[in-house]
């Protein structure tokens, strides 16, 4: 498969750099990491080379038929959401965590919600989040004494 | 035997039998939430019991220990992310279960399990505590490094789909386990001057980023609505059905239990590899072992009964010598000595009424574990089956922030659970499962100091390589590793000589559909 | 029109529940933060970081700690773990955290000291922190197990002498005390030993007891608790230690050296003086209570009641010896 090559190649290439960058380390904290890196490399290539095979060609013809009949993922949803979790996960500190995950889960929902749902339904979810997220912050915050960020807001 | 009567009378106590239910209660509600692990739930209690007696504490912490450790299970069956590292084997047949529906059913298997292999393990702890202990100083770091080296056998087990992939897996989690300060000579690598990649990455959060994000974004991408797509299945007696069809495996609970409890002891080793390696040891002596990762009930009980009996097993060489078997263990420790009680003789001399109520109540935890397990676990699976996606998945990403935070009160693991989950995301679009990747960071420290430390060893005795091929417990572990490798093509061979009884034996799962 | 108007009603409803929540929220921001007006030090929650893992010495020192704390204090006591890269990740969110002295974390030399001289980037420099106050040591001493052909320093150390190297030392850790007091004994005896660093004080134990090396470099409480298995040779305190009174001292056989790990607490550099004297009374408080120093030496600790003065100047001083000693051991 394709696929397998490009990530054949991208780990071998890992595993270069890896067994490279401990060659300035001492001799006993190079060891461990160098024959990893060079397993890595060394697995990178048989993955290589058996995605030449004649069995693999044949997997991926099945595999790319197999995917223009069946379902197609949801690219969209996932790229968006993903910006949205990334997000998320950046604007804690500064923000505050609390304001954060209550927006960011907020947004996320009406990201996630299925075309004919109702708005009532959505404003639902959008409640029962900020809900949730707002009694385990304060269990961890209270009871578990979590420090967790408060940034500039809350 | 007096005193070992007068324990047995003093843990039925309404009080202790009441704190050992609120212990076992809160570790399951901890465990079961990916990132607050058994050794956090222990740690942020033992202030709590400053003030109580010493036997009231110590029936509470065992509590929890134990229903930490199970609740893990909720997790990895409901979301497939195990909630404790001690889950992680867990996820490959729970969650393939609870996707067909049958999230009540693996809970429940995994409750019996727990139960029995904790009760398993208890049994060693009671009664065979000293020989045991002492054996584990024999495991020494030559034999650390070959117990890692046939750990990471077990990755052909875990990834039947491609080998190769699952070996590249584990040894990516090998090389990110060396991030880090270096164990023997403290060099710092591959931090790239970052502070916060001195420390390492951490289990935890790595765990929650590689199994937890791929699985919401899964979720999103497929949008595959569990209410909708497969209800919510109740059965009536479903303890006593799912019971049934245990015990038609005697054999197998009692194996998953044995290698969890001597896994357990070995100090370090602990309950998170003793999930996995019984699992693997379950799939190779299954005469069924393409079930596996489908959604076997055996996949679950060899996890689950290991682990449990892990809990006990950790606390071995902890009460006899003093010495932690795994982290909620060390943390045990020092809530013993906060009580002016030494580990070691004293305990079985001086403090033995104490010491053994501490052992009994073990029991008690693993008894109350099957009606509060089976009770949470209904209210659980119903739960989090019946949410609708739009709320499951935001959900589930805040817990495994709240939850990789936690873990050190860090931010930085906050982002090494979102950096890792994505490459657990792009990992599994191209093949590659987190399991391996997981085993080989559980694995890679361990690896490492018994290799250097074994070498360091070995160039003072004059002769660097004997220390690696001439010890006892050395030589048995090779040749498990040999076995475990070439397993493949003699299962291969094995499969061919007996068709007919593979095609006979049909899966539980199969069998009782028609009363599902 | 009706949708849309129910659809109103629940944006205004939502608007409202959020604001209930949200001055939950403050509500309970300002439980555990104080009023935000200042006040007299402390008005709310401190929290106690410990740099190591639970169940550890520093750990066991706390949970002792804890109560009194509170009793001076007025407050609650929180004791957290941020264990890591040898303590530098707590030690770094100290110094970078904010100096109201509500965050106090452990303090243990040489770990303190060393981890910024050895390291690139350590996440903090010793200086960043201010010292408050020292309450324990646990002394670092020699041991061989108990069925070991040494019985004496000297024998050990003539052993080694005459065959470098052939003699493995358990430890924890690479730049600790206890690596430090191996190559300190090698410098000044003379002898090489290998030294087998383990992840911390209890799998070096483990790997001691396991026979799996023929000594061991161990924290006095670890000795205290495991004299039965074991002989010790010898300890690195000035006088003989009170938990073992029959062991010498490195100083009594010749060896000019001690070596231990010293416990104190540290805050922030720029913390207010008077908040740095209010923590120091507390500590003081508890370092004298009779309990504690009784509870804390039957464990194998040795107590101090070394305040914030004396604390920086032990420090600057320990940080000299130790830059000395590292220089001339080539480590640096």
């Amino acid at each position: 498969m394709r696929r397998d090559r490009v990530v054949a190649l991208v780990l071998a290439a890992v595993g270069v750099f890896a067994w490279t960058e401990a060659q300035r380390y001492g001799a006993l904290s190079r060891l461990f990491p160098q024959v990893v890196a060079l397993a890595l490399v060394v697995l990178s290539l048989v993955l290589l080379a058996e995605s030449f095979t004649v069995r693999a060609r044949r997997a991926a013809k099945a595999y790319r038929s197999q995917r223009a009949d069946g379902e197609k993922p949801d690219v969209r949803g996932v790229i968006l959401s993903l910006l949205v979790i990334v997000a998320w996960t950046l604007l804690l500190e500064p923000l505050g965590f609390w304001i954060t995950s209550v927006l960011a889960f907020a947004v996320l929902v009406f990201v996630l919600r299925a075309p004919d749902q109702r708005a009532a339904a959505v404003w639902k979810t959008v409640f029962a989040g900020a809900l949730l997220v707002t009694a385990f912050v304060l269990l961890f915050r209270l009871m578990l004494r979590v420090p967790l960020p408060q940034g500039v807001l809350w | 035997m007096p005193v070992v009567l007068q324990a047995l009378v003093t843990v039925l106590h309404p009080l202790n039998l009441f704190l050992i239910s609120i212990g076992v209660t809160a570790g399951i509600v901890v465990g079961a939430l990916p990132g607050l692990t058994a050794t956090m739930a222990i740690a942020l209690l033992v202030p709590f019991t400053f003030g109580m007696s010493v036997v009231h504490a110590l029936v509470l912490l065992g509590g929890i220990y134990c229903g930490a450790i199970y609740g893990g299970s909720y997790a990895a069956i409901l979301i497939n992310t195990p909630g404790t590292p001690a889950a992680i084997a867990t996820t490959f047949d729970g969650f393939a279960l609870a996707r067909k529906g049958h999230a009540y059913r693996a809970i429940v298997v995994a409750t019996i399990a727990s139960s029995v292999g904790g009760l398993v393990g208890v049994f060693f702890l009671v009664f065979l505590s000293p020989p045991l202990a002492r054996a584990s100083l024999r495991f020494g770091p030559p034999e650390f490094f070959w117990l890692t080296v046939f750990g990471l056998t077990i990755i052909a087990t875990i990834s039947p789909k491609s080998t190769v992939k699952g070996l590249i897996g584990g040894a990516i989690g090998l090389l990110i386990g060396t991030i880090g300060i270096s164990p023997i000579e403290g060099t710092v690598r591959y931090a790239f001057r970052t502070v916060a990649l001195q420390n390492g990455i951490t289990l935890i959060p790595a765990l929650i980023g590689l199994f937890c994000l791929p699985e919401i974004l899964d979720m999103i991408g497929t949008r595959y609505h569990r209410e909708t797509a497969i209800p919510y299945r109740s059965q009536r007696h479903m303890l006593r059905r799912v019971w049934r069809l245990m015990i038609r495996k005697p054999w197998l609970l009692l194996r998953s239990s044995l290698i969890g409890t001597v896994i357990g002891i070995v100090p370090g080793a602990g309950a998170n590899i003793a999930g996995l390696v019984s699992y693997n040891e379950a799939v190779r002596a299954s005469r069924t072992p393409e079930k596996f990762g489908e959604g076997s009930i055996d996949g679950i009980t060899a996890s689950e009964a290991s682990n449990n009996a892990g809990v006990a097993g950790s606390l071995v060489p902890l009460l006899t010598l003093g010495i932690p078997g795994a982290p909620p263990a060390a943390v045990l420790l020092g809530a013993l000595l906060l009580k002016g009680m030494r580990p070691g003789a004293e305990l079985f001399s001086v403090h033995a009424p104490v010491t053994y109520t501490f052992m009994f109540s073990l029991v008690i935890a693993n008894i109350v574990l099957l009606p509060l397990g089976i009770m949470l676990g209904k209210a659980a699976s119903k739960v989090v089956t019946g949410l609708p996606i739009t709320l499951l998945a935001p959900l589930v990403f805040f817990l495994s922030v709240i939850g990789a935070f936690s873990i050190q009160n860090n931010i930085a693991d906050v982002y090494v659970m979102l950096a890792l989950g994505l490459v657990g995301y792009v990992g599994r679009r191209v093949g590659f499962q987190p399991g391996p990747i997981v085993l080989g960071l559980i694995l890679g420290m361990m690896c490492e100091q018994g290799l250097v430390q074994s070498i360091l060893i070995g160039r003072a005795s004059g002769t660097p390589l004997a220390i690696f091929f001439t010890r006892p417990i050395s030589i048995v572990l090779i040749a498990l590793t040999l076995l475990s490798a070439a397993w493949p093509m003699l299962a291969r061979i094995r499969q061919r000589r007996l068709p007919e009884a593979a095609a006979a034996h049909t899966h539980p799962i199969v069998e009782e559909k028609s009363d599902a | 029109m009706s949708k849309n108007g129910r659809n109103g009603q629940i944006t205004t409803g939502l608007c409202a529940a959020l604001a209930v929540l949200f001055a939950l929220i403050s509500a309970a921001e300002a439980v555990a933060a104080g009023t935000g007006e200042p006040q007299a030090y402390p008005s709310r929650a401190v929290n106690y970081v410990i740099p190591f893992d639970a169940g550890g010495q520093s750990d066991i020192t706390a949970q002792y700690q804890r109560e009194g704390l509170e009793r001076a204090l007025g407050v609650d006591v929180v004791i957290r773990h941020q264990p890591g890269a040898g303590g530098a990740l707590a030690w770094s969110a100290l110094a970078r955290g904010s100096a109201d002295g509500y965050t106090f974390s452990g303090n243990n030399i040489p770990h303190i000291i060393i981890q910024p001289l050895v390291r690139e980037n350590a996440g903090y420099d010793t200086d960043d922190l201010r010292p408050v106050y020292m309450f324990q040591t646990t002394p670092i001493g020699l041991a061989v197990a108990a069925n070991s052909r040494f019985n004496t320093l000297d024998e050990l150390i003539a052993h080694a002498r005459a065959n470098p190297g052939q003699i493995t030392v358990s430890g924890s850790g690479t730049h600790s005390g206890h690596h430090l007091a191996i190559l300190q004994l090698q410098y000044l005896s003379d002898t090489e030993f290998t030294y087998i660093p383990a992840t911390g004080a209890a799998p070096s134990v483990t790997n001691f007891l396991g026979g799996h090396t023929q000594a061991i470099l161990a924290n006095s409480d670890d000795l205290v608790q495991h004299r039965n298995a074991m002989k010790i040779l010898a300890i690195g305190t000035t006088e003989r230690f009170h938990a073992l009174p029959d062991v010498p001292t490195f100083i009594e056989r010749g060896y000019d050296f001690t070596a231990g790990i010293d416990r104190g607490v540290t805050v922030a550099r720029d913390t207010p003086e008077e908040i740095v004297r209010t923590l120091e009374a507390a500590f003081d408080a508890v370092s004298r209570d009779r309990t504690f120093v009784a509870e804390m030496q039957a464990l194998g600790f040795e107590i101090h009641q070394k305040g914030a003065d004396e604390f920086s100047a032990y420090i600057e001083r320990k940080k000299e010896e130790i830059i000395t000693a590292l220089t001339v051991l080539g480590e640096l």
